[in-house]
């Protein structure tokens, strides 16, 4: 569907040439929630802009079903956009215009008549649950509403790809799955492929079926978001995968405790398995869950498991091992 | 007295009338002029998508010329080319070439300051919908400032009223010129300050008049 090849964008600054994107090959496939995720500067959002030549590359091809677009300008680039739409983390709503009016700006600009936007805007408004809003205008809606109005005016002409721009890191929490939900609902009933850049992994493990990792302008890793949460392969990635997992002690615990404290990780379907209660009843060791978290990335579990075992020294050498042997890893943490 | 009261009403009158139509004018001129001359000084801006550097550049200086000319410099300055467009230098519709020069200068750049208002994240998502440059002035960058273009020509119209003052150095009339007359060489200080009331008034109405349009139409 989308071909990024070799994509690079300079940019002149005030102190020589800063590479926001460098040489970055990707490949997005049809109707995909493809996630591109860093920290604030990696170039992400640049990236994201050379798909719909908002940021026109310095170097490389974007492929659109198999067309280069890389050299498009005026009618061809428009056409482009029209089937290309957008969110933004700011919303970047017409606060002149109405709900009404923000939705039927982007069926005028491809040439629909009163009668049609007449139709098609209450349609959109609808898909997005707003239906009550027609009349309001942005400065009165919250901010989960204001990015529905946004989903709405960027579907508005039956786009094949959109792309989002940081669209939960401006909402709270509960707002932030709210959309997610959206964007997945849309991907599966339209089957639209959605690009979506962010900095939180949350929102990646929520909706996102492949991600790539950005960090200083590079694609440091790229595969699909179990692989990448379950086996981070590079050290940032390491580090942005540790953030979302927060398994550590209290240095209180860890003194007080006077056994074997152990950390199982869980991956794929074995987690499923009692390991736990089948451990005290096969070897009579006293076991007490210290910390843990686990997780259903598309539908697979992904955690771990932080637990001391009490007991005769032996046994409980004997019980970690059995431990070891039916999980994904095993840890020893004291 | 009643004879002098009448003078001075019928005085006023005609010098209102020819106020009204010396603002009138250049107001009018500034916004079918001021307004694409501030569009294009902005639309051509670094980053915008229509940059060009030569003709913001020379759009600028354009207006930063009339701008640093005195009013009554300009006055005395454009005068051949009053008399080629009104065929007279004299009177309020001749006055009203210098006044409607320096109107439209004014008010484009203050068209230039409200358009750099307009949030470049709104400007960036109608440019990824698809629309046209014409479309983003017409549908975005004129509604999502025009609480500031309106404050702005407010700004402009009670300029005006102050520079028509000076329009009757070449004989344009007007109320600031019945009272630099009146009060200041005949030393009918009553003329003068009923003028300079009255001038008050037409001042504070138009201000508020202004800010009553342009609040009505802030959506913020």
């Amino acid at each position: 569907m989308i071909n990024l090849t070799d994509i690079q964008v300079r940019f002149a600054g005030t102190q020589g040439t800063i590479e926001a994107v460098k040489d970055v090959s990707l490949h997005i496939g049809r109707q995909e929630i493809f996630g591109i995720v860093g920290t604030s500067g990696a170039g992400k959002s640049t990236l994201l802009r050379t798909i719909n030549l908002l940021e026109r590359p310095t170097g490389g091809s974007v492929i659109i079903d198999g067309t280069d677009v890389t050299g498009f300008t005026g009618v061809e680039l428009r056409t482009l956009r029209l089937r290309t739409g957008m969110i933004f983390q700011q919303f970047n709503l017409i606060n002149a215009k109405s709900v009404f009016g923000n939705i039927a700006f982007a069926l005028k600009v491809a040439g629909r008549t009163k009668d049609e936007i007449a139709v098609r805007v209450p349609e959109l408004l609808a898909l997005v649950g707003l239906t009550d809003k027609e009349d309001a205008y942005p400065a009165q809606l919250s901010g989960g509403q204001k990015q529905r109005v946004g989903i709405a005016r960027a579907l508005a002409n039956s786009p094949q790809v959109l792309l989002c721009d940081e669209p939960t890191s401006a909402l709270d929490l509960e707002t932030t799955s709210s959309i997610l939900e959206l964007l997945k609902e849309i991907n599966q009933t339209l089957g639209i492929t959605i690009v979506i850049i962010t900095h939180e992994m949350a929102v990646v493990k929520a909706i996102c079926d492949r991600v790539a990792v950005m960090d200083a302008g590079e694609i440091v890793e790229e595969g699909a978001v179990y692989d990448i949460f379950a086996n981070p392969q590079h050290e940032f990635t390491r580090q942005l995968v540790a953030r979302s997992l927060n398994l550590d002690l209290p240095q209180r615990l860890r003194e007080e405790n006077g056994g074997r404290i152990l950390k199982l990780h869980y991956r794929g379907h074995r987690a499923e398995e009692p390991v736990i209660s089948e451990t005290i009843r096969r070897f009579g060791v006293r076991v007490n869950i210290l910390h843990g978290q686990i997780e259903y990335i598309g539908g697979q579990p992904l955690g771990a498991l932080v637990i001391s075992l009490d007991g005769d020294p032996e046994v409980v050498e004997h019980a970690a091992l059995y431990i070891g042997s039916q999980i994904a890893g095993l840890e020893v943490v004291q | 007295m009643n004879e002098a009261m009448r003078e001075m009403l019928q005085d006023l009158l005609k010098a209102f009338g020819e106020t009204f139509q010396m603002v009138g004018i250049s107001l009018t001129l500034s916004i079918v002029i001021g307004i694409p001359l501030g569009l294009l000084m902005y639309v051509t801006d670094r980053g915008l998508f229509l940059q060009n550097r030569f003709v913001n550049v020379v759009g600028g200086i354009l207006v930063n010329v009339i701008r640093s000319v005195p009013f009554v410099i300009l006055l005395v300055l454009v005068l051949p080319l009053t008399q080629r467009l009104v065929g007279s230098t004299i009177g309020p519709a001749a006055a009203s070439v210098p006044l409607s020069i320096a109107a439209i200068a004014f008010y484009a750049r203050l068209v230039q300051v409200s358009l750099c208002e307009v949030s470049r994240g709104v400007i960036e998502a109608a440019t990824a919908s698809g629309a046209t440059p014409f479309q983003i002035v017409i549908h975005v960058l004129i509604p999502e400032s025009l609480p500031g273009l309106l404050r702005g020509l407010t700004v402009t119209a009670v300029s005006l009223v102050g520079y028509s003052a000076m329009a009757g150095i070449v004989g344009g009339g007007g109320v600031g010129d019945l009272a630099i007359r009146f009060g200041y060489y005949r030393y009918e200080t009553n003329v003068m300050v009923v003028t300079v009331l009255l001038l008050i008034v037409l001042v504070q109405a138009v201000q508020s008049f202004g800010d009553s349009v342009a609040k009505k139409v802030d959506r913020n």
